[in-house]
């Protein structure tokens, strides 16, 4: 079915993110897991998707954000090959489930995590050879992925404001990180949050970039008023910077608690990890090596209802709901397209920007669902067509030139997520941070090599403190010991080095430690910050 | 991203429970100390695992209460709330003409200027251990703040003044552009909103679609 003419377009994106974590001083750290059931939840079955639809042929234009961080990490010597052995485990224990669930209603579900997770390490392995944004290059060489950046360590950038240096360094660092990765400028940009600012934009410019979402209501609320509403991308003013606004009814059926899909009770239930379930001699070699109970990634459970036993899952009847909710949500946008286009003298976007990973990790069955919509848009309708920003700006260069308005989409729809009372002694001592590395920016225009390493971690630890995860995890009251930890840590080594400094004083050992620990943008120039 | 790490609600970080904290190292490593200056790290050539699971090293995480440094700084929360934090050192040259300047009691100010070139003014008296505070303003278009001080002799000294600060929008702008404007725009920016949006506001838009990372924990 041809859509050279579609009444308008959708544009889905997916934001991959996960703050630094890598810990080389520890054989086993729970916070590592975050990247390690991530990869096997969401990275790889995305990857595999993907690969799928082009062997099948299927047209498709998909945006997603890989942030620094995750790049970093997914191309990481030390993680990959603790990610690997991590694999294997996986495999060895979906082996033994096979046994242990023979002739249960569990068996069919204990396969289909065996072929899963078997896919996995063939991907990882041989496909990749352990490196996946080699995977994610590739589909955007060919042309069905745009893959946009971050800002470099996902930090808020609102709250940085009152150090502009310290915002343009989170994004030329950002896009240089990309040029490594995918040997190209970045296209766009997923401002952490979605947290914008007025006067953000002339970094993202410098930068080269050509576009960044806001939350609904930073284009609804923007001056003078958009004439299209969040359904045409704005200039910023001043700029040739494009701000494209998150719509509403897209994101309130796949995110909200109460309407949105993933809730539905024939999906897998997230909360019946056998980490949990089963007896401790023999889930022991798969979870912490403390004892600690933890998810493994299998589950046999679907979400069946509230306060009801749960029952056992069944993978036909999942793929069978997912493909009816992919069914719906193309209808509904292709209802909204209707009624836009009949009100608008231009054909539409709409832009759908989710978390990549809900898709698979925290909704099993989303990249199937995904999967769905792809195949439907393409073969089933005429109504809409998948877009990236950069080719709605390519078909639509003229746009109105608005002042967007300060926003985010976290609660409250402001900085009140990050800007906290349980989190804001922390602002205090980042913004003095920044004051001093761009102090010593501008001391040091042409720093001999040991300064040049010192003043190039400085800079590392300052990008790792300024994580938005950090704030966000201590307002969300779940790991506080670790995000505190982290952030201190940073600040601390940041002081150390500042001191060393100012006195003139080297600890080789003590700089190389660092190096070798917070080995994040190799590539990195202090000098961004002057 | 941010519901994979919330997924792990109401379980104790490991990496908590064994941090290796000065004084109470593992026995079995050595400690290293910079020549210069006394540090917890061990230095990567002296790493011996005391086993599988210990952390081989540690960094600090001991970072300064005050900088001894003048500054204040505010940070917009949303359109109603502003946080504020400051330090005055002994060394500023309006402080140091009180008897006992650590103990000076330090009165903020908020001024918000208007249009008839009228300024309405809010004092707070703070607390001597206070250094940051979230105010809670009524939506005025342009505010700063002062930063002062009374000495023995009940003089009044400015201390600091903040840049005039502009809080975020809550509504939609009544500025048209007459050339990016149409008859179904007020229908459209309704529609980008969800429809039942109250003329003038989006909040309710936000609110049915928040992001779950954040509002759902």
């Amino acid at each position: 079915m041809s859509n050279n003419n579609p009444e308008g377009f959708l544009s889905l994106v997916l934001h991959a993110h996960l703050p630094y974590v890598r810990h080389p001083e520890c054989d086993y750290m729970l916070e590592e897991n975050w990247f390690y059931e991530a990869m096997t939840e969401c990275y790889l079955p995305l990857l595999a998707i993907f690969n799928n639809l082009v062997s099948d042929r299927v047209p498709f234009r998909i945006t997603m954000s890989l942030t620094p961080t995750l790049c970093s990490m997914m191309s990481d010597e030390l993680l990959q090959t603790r990610y690997q052995a991590r694999l294997l485990k996986l495999i060895e224990l979906a082996e033994k489930e096979l046994d242990r669930t023979k002739n249960t209603e569990f068996h069919s579900t204990a396969e289909m995590y065996l072929e899963r997770f078997t896919l996995c390490k063939r991907l990882f392995e041989n496909v990749y050879d352990r490196d996946i944004t080699r995977g994610f290059k590739h589909l955007q060489d060919l042309g069905f992925l745009e893959i946009i950046t971050c800002a470099a360590t996902h930090g808020y950038l609102p709250n940085m404001q009152v150090n502009p240096s310290a915002v343009r360094a989170q994004i030329i660092t950002a896009a240089n990180s990309y040029q490594r990765f995918f040997g190209r400028n970045p296209p766009g940009i997923w401002l952490p949050e979605c947290g914008y600012y007025p006067g953000v934009e002339k970094f993202v410019a410098e930068a080269g970039i050509r576009y960044f979402f806001l939350e609904t209501h930073g284009i609804l609320h923007s001056n003078p008023q958009p004439k299209y509403g969040v359904y045409a991308p704005v200039y910023c003013q001043g700029t040739n910077v494009a701000a494209f606004g998150r719509d509403v009814e897209s994101s309130k059926s796949v995110w909200s608690a109460h309407e949105g899909y993933p809730g539905h009770p024939s999906y897998r239930e997230f909360y019946r990890d056998i980490g949990f379930d089963l007896e401790m001699d023999y889930i022991a070699p798969y979870i912490d090596p403390i004892g600690m109970r933890t998810n493994t990634s299998i589950k046999y459970h679907k979400v069946t209802g509230n306060n009801c036993e749960k029952q056992p899952y069944n993978r036909q009847e999942g793929m069978k709901i997912a493909a009816e909710h992919a069914g719906n949500f193309m209808f509904n946008r292709q209802k909204q397209t209707e009624h836009l286009r009949s009100i608008m003298d231009r054909p539409p976007i709409i832009m759908a920007p989710y978390d990549a990973e809900l898709f698979g990790h925290w909704w099993y069955e989303g990249p199937e669902w995904l999967n769905f919509l792809i195949r439907k848009i393409a073969f089933e309708q005429n109504t809409i067509r998948l877009i990236t920003p950069s080719d709605y700006l390519e078909l639509f260069p003229s746009n109105q030139a608005v002042q967007p308005a300060f926003s985010s989409w976290g609660q409250g729809g402001y900085s009140e997520v990050w800007l906290h009372e349980c989190n804001s002694w922390i602002y205090r001592h980042l913004h003095r941070m920044e004051e001093r590395m761009t102090e010593c920016a501008m001391r040091f225009p042409e720093a001999d090599q040991n300064v040049r390493r010192v003043l190039n971690q400085m800079a590392r630890e300052l990008l790792l403190a300024e994580s938005s995860d950090w704030a966000f995890i201590m307002k969300t009251g779940t790991m506080v010991q670790y995000a505190e930890r982290r952030t201190k840590e940073h600040i601390a080594n940041f002081l150390r080095l500042y001191d060393d400094l100012q006195n003139n004083r080297f600890d080789i050992d003590y700089i190389s430690l660092l190096e070798s620990h917070n080995n994040i943008f190799p590539e990195i120039d202090y000098r961004v910050y002057s | 991203m941010e519901r994979m790490m919330a997924s792990r609600q109401c379980k104790v970080s490991r990496s908590e429970t064994k941090s290796v904290q000065k004084n109470s190292r593992p026995s079995g490593t050595r400690i290293s100390r910079s020549k210069s200056r006394n540090n917890d790290l061990i230095t990567p050539s002296e790493i011996k695992p005391v086993n599988k699971n210990t952390p081989r090293y540690s960094f600090s995480t001991q970072i300064p209460e005050k900088y001894n440094q003048d500054y204040v700084c505010v940070l917009p929360r949303d359109p109603h709330i502003s946080f504020v934090y400051w330090e005055f050192t002994n060394k500023n040259p309006q402080k140091s003409g009180f008897n006992s300047p650590s103990g000076s009691k330090i009165i903020m100010t908020v001024k918000e200027p208007h249009q008839d070139n009228s300024t309405t003014a809010h004092q707070i008296e703070l607390q001597n251990n206070r250094n940051e505070q979230f105010i809670s303003l009524p939506q005025p278009e342009k505010f700063h703040f002062e930063f002062g001080a009374f000495s023995n002799k009940g003089e009044y000294s400015i201390l600091s003044r903040t840049p005039v600060q502009t809080p975020p929008l809550n509504s939609v702008s009544v500025n048209i552009d007459k050339q990016w404007f149409s008859e179904s725009t007020e229908k459209l920016i309704s529609f980008s909103a969800g429809l039942s949006v109250v003329k003038g506001t989006s909040k309710q838009a936000h609110e049915s679609s928040t992001y779950l990372g954040s509002a759902g924990f």
